[in-house]
This record gives structure tokens, C-alpha cells and sequence, in this order.
């Protein structure tokens, strides 16, 4: 018994330290997070909060980025609501590889897209008893990268504005672009490859018309019916 | 403002949490279910909102589409592209395409 509570902590440790290459990914862009939602108006503390309630890159960015638009608030949720869509088929795919079901309330709040694509190509190669004690180690590394990080680049907004030249900031503006593109990179194959190019398109026209904010939900939405009425088939496919 | 975003940050949260848990908690009676049907949708949708969110990051409009920005943004995305290929880490990726997009600012 005792050894069993040992080796699952062993496992927890080690998911920890097969988290770096997330969390190598996860400062520089949480870092931008920091020091974007002080430009944004919001306090450090309040950029920390955000971080650990929301958990999700990519919908953190755009409740900035919306708020500083204008946007509305209910409308704002929705977007970021509509782009963590997405997760649910997380779920699902890694179950069938998660042999033991204990903290799945845990595990699931530390679901990210980074996450899940480490555990689903390594789950496998851990004993069943301790998979739940690593994906919780990865989960807890990504989590402290994420959030530490948030809060590092929040109170050194000061510092980065007086002490580092504009050049540096102009580039982890890029941090975010290169984050999304290279979620998107993995996914691209012969049938995803025409509705990624179909996004481009459709945003384009949105920010042509100056309805950039709305792009996101328009295409998350008419895309995969377009997609459908253009290529057909899809619907019966396991994509 | 705060007060606000504080409710919509856990309203967020929260849907988030439920999108990543229930899907989670029926992932078996899920796979032989209707919803198995919808799977296919949500993965497009998911993929399609990803793929505008990376154009609308880019801050881009008709006029710098044609500057020195976009000479910067195309080798900085095709440094990030190569390094998906090659590591397939994304972590390193980032790094690598903000360390190039750095260097083009240097440089261009």
C-alpha cells in the first residue's frame, strides 16, 4: 500500500518534468499575456486571476483583445465560450486511452490543447494505476509555466516599458500568431487544409468590412456547413 | 470594468471547465452515441476559429499587407512552420519564431 502511494507520487514528479517542452511554449506567451492585459487597463492581480480561473491561451487573448475593441461583455463570452468549443472532443479521445478514471474533475480543468496532445501520444507508455498521478503532473507544470509567468509579465510591464527598447516588445507581439499557427500546423491534412484555407478567406473579408471581432464565431459556425455543402461526405467520415 | 470582467472571466471559466469535463465524464457512452455525429462538426469548428484567430493576431489591414510588416510576419510564420515539422514541439516553435521575428525587426 505504502509503496503504491509512493510510486504514484514518483509519476506525478516525473509528469511534472515531461511538462517542460510546455512549459518552455507557455512563458513566453503567458509572459505577453502579462504585459498585454496591463496595456488593456486591468491590474496585475486581476491579469493573475484571469489566468488561473480561464486557463485557455487562446480565448485569454481574444477577452483581451475583444474588451480593448469594445466589445460587449456578453458578446465577448460568447467568442471565448465558442472558441474553447473545440475541447470537447478532448475528452472523449483520451479516454479511450485513460485506462484509471479517478480525478477526472482535476485532470479536465487542466485539459489544454498543449496538454492533451502530450498525454495522447504518451499515456499509453505509463502503467495503468499511475496514468491519472502523470497527466496530473503535466496539468500542474503547465499550470504553474501559465501562471506565474502571467503574473512575472504583469508587474515587470514597468520594467519592459523603461528598460527594454520597443523592439523587444514589438516581438513577443508575435508570440500569440506563432502560438495559434503552430496548434494549426499538426491538425493540417488533406481535408482540414480546405476549411483552414476557407478561414483565411472568410476573416479576410471580415477585416476588409471592418468586422474583425466577429469573425471567429461566423467561422466557427458557417465553416463546417459550408465545408459540408462544398466537399460534402464529411459528416459520416471519422475526421 | 473589473467587476464585470470578473463575472465574465468565471463565466468563462466555468463553461470552459464543463466543455473539458462532461465530454470527459461520458467519453465512452459518448463514442457510441448521436453525439459521436456531431464530433465532426466540433473539430472543424474548432480548427476554422483557430485558424481566424491566427489571422486576426497578425493585426493585419489592406495596408500593411503590402509593407515590410508582412515581409517579417512570412519569415517569422515560416520559421515557426519548418520548426513544427522538424521538433514538432510547439514550445520550441514559438520560441524560435518570435526569436526570428525579433531578428527581421533587427535586420528589416
Amino acid at each position: 500500500m505504502h509503496d503504491s502511494y509512493r510510486n504514484k507520487w514518483i509519476f506525478f514528479l516525473k509528469g511534472v518534468r515531461d511538462s517542460f517542452p510546455i512549459v518552455i511554449g507557455y512563458f513566453p506567451i503567458a509572459l505577453t499575456f502579462g504585459l498585454s492585459s496591463i496595456e488593456a487597463g486591468f491590474s496585475s492581480n486581476f491579469s493573475l486571476f484571469i489566468s488561473m480561473i480561464m486557463f485557455a491561451g487562446a480565448s485569454q487573448f481574444a477577452f483581451l483583445g475583444m474588451i480593448e475593441e469594445g466589445a460587449t461583455l456578453p458578446f465577448t463570452v460568447l467568442i471565448c465560450l465558442a472558441l474553447n468549443i473545440r475541447h470537447i472532443i478532448y475528452g472523449p479521445t483520451l479516454s479511450v486511452k485513460l485506462k484509471e478514471k479517478k480525478l477526472l474533475p482535476l485532470l479536465s480543468f487542466g485539459l489544454t490543447d498543449e496538454v492533451f496532445g502530450l498525454a495522447f501520444a504518451n499515456i499509453e507508455s505509463h502503467p495503468k494505476e499511475v496514468q491519472s498521478m502523470w497527466l496530473l503532473g503535466i496539468e500542474v507544470g503547465a499550470y504553474l509555466s501559465w501562471t506565474i509567468a502571467t503574473y512575472i509579465g504583469a508587474c515587470s510591464h514597468e520594467i519592459v516599458d523603461n528598460y527594454f527598447p520597443s523592439i523587444f516588445k514589438e516581438s513577443l507581439s508575435f508570440s500569440l500568431p506563432a502560438l495559434f499557427l503552430a496548434i494549426l500546423i499538426p491538425m493540417i491534412d488533406r481535408e482540414t487544409a480546405w476549411i483552414i484555407l476557407l478561414s483565411f478567406i472568410v476573416t479576410f473579408i471580415f477585416i476588409a468590412f471592418g468586422l474583425a471581432s466577429y469573425s471567429p464565431l461566423c467561422v466557427g459556425i458557417l465553416n463546417p456547413i459550408l465545408y459540408m455543402l462544398f466537399r460534402g461526405k464529411w459528416w459520416n467520415q471519422n475526421l | 470594468m473589473e467587476s464585470k470582467s470578473i463575472i465574465a472571466c468565471l463565466i468563462i471559466g466555468l463553461g470552459t471547465f464543463i466543455f473539458r469535463f462532461i465530454p470527459f465524464l461520458f467519453g465512452e457512452k459518448m463514442s457510441n452515441s448521436f453525439f459521436r455525429g456531431l464530433l465532426p462538426f466540433f473539430k472543424l469548428s474548432g480548427i476554422s476559429i483557430i485558424a481566424s484567430l491566427f489571422i486576426l493576431s497578425l493585426n493585419l489591414n489592406i495596408n500593411l499587407i503590402f509593407s515590410l510588416y508582412a515581409i517579417k510576419v512570412i519569415l517569422s510564420c515560416l520559421a515557426v512552420i519548418f520548426c513544427s515539422i522538424i521538433f514538432k514541439n510547439p514550445g520550441i516553435s514559438v520560441l524560435i519564431g518570435i526569436f526570428v521575428f525579433f531578428v527581421t525587426n533587427l535586420v528589416i
